[in-house]
């Protein structure tokens, strides 16, 4: 039997106002039906048609008022702002080209991001067979149990392990690419060599599996972070004369930073919180955040009053607070669904250097 | 005038403004096809994840065929949108929307020019009061009470007429089941006649 709402309704009304409240139940209802979806779809095509090319202001136009206004003809200006005021989309377009800001796309890395990412079916397969799952595996069910054995016990509470060995649980839909990337990022065959940067969190089990190695005997350097099964190997040798505490400097992984682990320690010990520090760069699980999401200590170098902080979000997305400066840092909260695995960079008013985080 | 997209991106990643603006232009008209703006008038979010993406898929050399750039962007606008609707309508993530299936078809960022000129055509042979309503709310941008006041038709009558128009030039550009359903169920108390 064939739905009738759409013809029940003003279907003229709803393409000139559709965010009407009388349209509430339509709203809610046609994208979930058949016959209401392809009638609302051919009205949609046929009204934009007709309307043409020439239902908005032209793209010059509307880049020019959105970067110089009082630049463009009075009378111009003034079709324009009528214009805007009662079209939605052209209001969107405006406020993304006013939040324009060619600097983050110079900042932004060149990662890839595919349209259409595999299902998760697809993806727990290739984990799944992967050589360097089972080693993983491996470390995942063995290194915490060995970390709490071995830790002093007053220190035993200061460090989440499944902070640093949570695992990859599949991103949300809308980041299902970015979930892609992150396990193909794995390493590929144990032994071989990976492309730099390594992902953060083999940083992370790499100096885990240091720091259970203090009273193993001593072996070789490290060789270059590539795989879970050249972690297992290289597990065992300690880092000379430094022991878990000390920095360790990652060797052959490409862009990774210098981490000192005391720091890693303390930034992970409070899961929804986060201090920056210049110079490095801090890890959060995002999967050990609380919903009220991740406090973000950002030190204000001197600076009182208000701290003026740009968060960039690895997918370009932003966010702008003004937080207070107490005891020369300010605070903000970035919510957990605000936050996707990846660096974040965050920008600080005036000519304060920037600094990183990530989460993973 | 048909668009340079692969020469625009190149712009795009230097941080050019105007290049930005016409990818900007390019999103939202994907937005407007699939009736984003009926749930909310804020997409900035979703426009930012996908020329993002577009930037740094074009800085790692995956977008090497311009005439693809069009399509690639429609794909991503459309997914992240319908990702964002099935979470607000609380549907099934891997179920498929009908809105989603309606708006699989591959549809032209701007309206071609001589699918336009077809349909005037077809505006013209319409009945001269539908022509002059059609006219008047498409090329003069009348609202319907402004036509209304100016062709002294009552506003129901207008819209009556007007879907009637709407119906006929339906019929004539992509024939099939008859579009005009029960118009005479959408008569108001306005109309007169």
């Amino acid at each position: 039997m064939s739905c009738r709402r759409a013809f029940e309704i003003d279907l003229l009304a709803y393409l000139a106002e559709p965010r009407e409240a009388e349209f509430a139940d339509f709203r809610d209802h046609y994208p979930r039906c058949a016959d209401c979806s392809a009638e609302l779809a051919a009205w949609t095509e046929l009204d934009a048609r007709l309307h043409g090319g020439g239902a908005h202001p032209e793209v010059e136009e509307i880049a020019a008022f959105a970067q110089a206004p009082n630049e463009m003809d009075a009378s111009a200006r003034g079709l324009l702002e009528a214009h805007v005021r009662g079209c939605a989309s052209c209001r969107d377009e405006l406020h993304g080209l006013r939040a324009f800001d060619a600097r983050g796309f110079a900042a932004a890395p060149a990662e890839e991001i595919r349209p259409e990412a595999p299902s998760l079916g697809v993806r727990l397969r290739r984990l799944l067979w992967h050589p360097a799952f089972a080693y993983g595996l491996l470390l995942l069910v063995a290194a915490p149990t060995v970390f709490w054995l071995l830790r002093p016990l007053e220190e035993s509470g200061s460090l989440a392990p499944t902070a640093v060995f949570s695992d990859h649980a599949p991103a949300e839909a809308e980041d299902r690419a970015a979930a892609q990337e992150m396990i193909e990022g794995k390493p590929k065959v144990a032994g071989k060599a990976a492309p730099a940067p390594a992902p953060a969190t083999v940083v992370q089990r790499r100096e885990r599996a240091d720091a259970l190695s203090e009273s193993a005997p001593e072996a070789e350097s490290a060789p270059a972070l590539e795989s879970a099964a050249r972690m297992k190997s290289a597990a065992e040798p300690a880092p000379a004369a430094e022991g878990p505490h000390g920095a360790m400097a990652m060797r052959g992984a490409g862009g990774l930073m210098a981490a000192d682990s005391a720091a890693l320690r303390e930034n992970l010990a409070a899961a929804n919180e986060l201090t920056l520090t210049r110079g490095a760069r801090p890890t959060i699980g995002l999967r050990n955040l609380p919903d009220a999401g991740l406090r973000l200590g950002v030190p204000a170098d001197g600076r009182s009053g208000r701290l003026d902080l740009r968060v960039i979000a690895p997918d370009g997305r932003e966010r702008r607070e003004q937080p207070a400066v107490d005891a020369d840092a300010a605070w903000l909260v970035l919510p957990r669904d605000w936050l996707v695995p990846g660096v974040y960079r965050v920008e600080r008013s005036g000519d304060l250097p920037p600094l990183e985080f990530a989460v993973r | 005038m048909s668009e340079d997209w692969g020469a625009l991106l190149e712009r795009l990643v230097e941080g050019d403004r105007l290049a930005f603006a016409r990818f900007n232009r390019l999103v939202t008209g994907f937005l407007r096809q699939l009736r984003a703006y009926d749930f909310q008038d804020d997409w900035d979010d979703l426009r930012q994840e996908v020329i993002v993406a577009l930037v740094q898929n074009a800085r790692a050399g995956r977008l090497r065929e311009p005439a693809a750039l069009v399509g690639y962007t429609r794909i991503m606008t459309r997914n992240k949108f319908m990702d964002r609707l099935k979470r607000r309508l609380r549907h099934q993530e891997k179920e498929t929307l009908p809105w989603e299936e309606e708006t699989a078809r591959a549809l032209p960022a701007t309206p071609d020019g001589e699918e336009a000129a077809a349909l005037w055509s077809a505006v013209a042979d319409l009945p001269g009061d539908e022509r002059a309503i059609v006219e008047g709310i498409y090329r003069q941008g009348r609202t319907y009470q402004e036509m209304s006041d100016a062709s002294g038709i009552p506003l129901g009558t207008l819209k009556r007429r007007l879907r009637e128009a709407l119906a006929r030039l339906r019929r004539r550009m992509a024939p099939g089941p008859d579009p005009i359903g029960p118009v005479s169920q959408t008569t108001t108390r306005q109309d007169a006649s």
